[in-house]
């Protein structure tokens, strides 16, 4: 097997894969400050 | 909101399973090409991962464009959202085109037509993105990447036909020059095609609801500022 295939389809299968954690990493930060802030209103 | 999770959910699911299908497909149904060999298989998800990137970018031209007409902050998330997943895609299509040129044409980039149109058109969206968090006011960033999403998007022409209108060693699929595709390659390229497409989706939904939810931390972090709070 092409070590530029193998390297290609690495690219393939991890890049969309890290677009989607770092998406769901962002939006869970931004709930937490949410949170964080609606919680310091009720105190 | 768990109607929208369950959504999310499906999307993600069905995603994974389409791309391990059509991984599957790449490898053990589609025929090694004649000419290129092995290496020819890059071909299937680099196509994908350019019509994600040239689709994402139109929704940016028309989400800017709606943006622009109507003042709706929801067309301008879809256009920003949609423009960083382009760019991710478009990213992955220069580097594994990269990958195939190098045993293709022995080197893995030359100042050709295409790949100078796709370089340029790299820059401008990497600029969209930086741009985005660079000026002050929101309405006037929205208003100014709006004007530049619809701009930037000839690009897209541009690059779908800089290898019909001038001379050019990138391959022309859809003609059919400089690669003959068997019917069992033309399934694979479909199916990859229609799993980049709903995996775009999928990124998208998820994109736009993060958005909102930076949306809904700004108002309410406004909120709080104008209540006297200074502890956060």
């Amino acid at each position: 097997m092409p070590i530029y295939l193998v390297v290609a389809y690495v690219i393939f299968c991890l890049v969309p894969v890290g677009l989607a954690v770092s998406i769901a990493a962002r939006r869970r930060k931004a709930e937490r400050e949410i949170a964080a802030l609606q919680r310091s209103d009720h105190a | 909101m768990r109607k929208k999770g369950l959504v999310n959910g499906v999307l993600a699911g069905l995603s994974i399973l389409m791309f391990l299908v059509a991984f599957g497909m790449v490898f053990f149904y589609a025929p090694r090409e004649a000419t290129m060999g092995e290496v020819q298989r890059i071909f299937y998800f680099h196509v994908a991962t350019a019509w994600v990137g040239f689709f994402g970018f139109f929704i940016t031209f028309l989400g800017g464009a709606v943006y622009l007409a109507t003042n709706d902050r929801r067309w301008d998330i879809l256009a920003f959202s949609s423009a960083e997943i382009g760019l991710v895609f478009i990213t992955m299509t220069l580097v594994t085109g990269m990958l195939w040129a190098k045993p293709a044409w022995g080197t893995y980039w030359t100042w050709e037509p295409r790949l100078t149109i796709s370089a340029v058109q790299w820059l401008l969206y990497v600029a969209y993105i930086m741009l985005r968090g660079s000026v002050l006011s929101p309405e006037r960033e929205a208003r100014f990447a709006a004007v530049y999403g619809i701009a930037a998007f000839v690009t897209v022409p541009l690059s779908w036909f800089a290898i019909r209108w001038w001379r050019t060693i990138h391959p022309q699929i859809v003609s059919g020059e400089g690669m003959a595709l068997t019917a069992k390659m033309t399934t694979t390229l479909l199916f990859s095609l229609a799993t980049f497409t709903l995996m775009y989706v999928t990124l998208l939904r998820q994109r736009i609801q993060l958005e909102k939810t930076k949306d809904q931390l700004a108002t309410l972090r406004l909120q709080h500022e104008q209540a006297g709070h200074s502890d956060l």
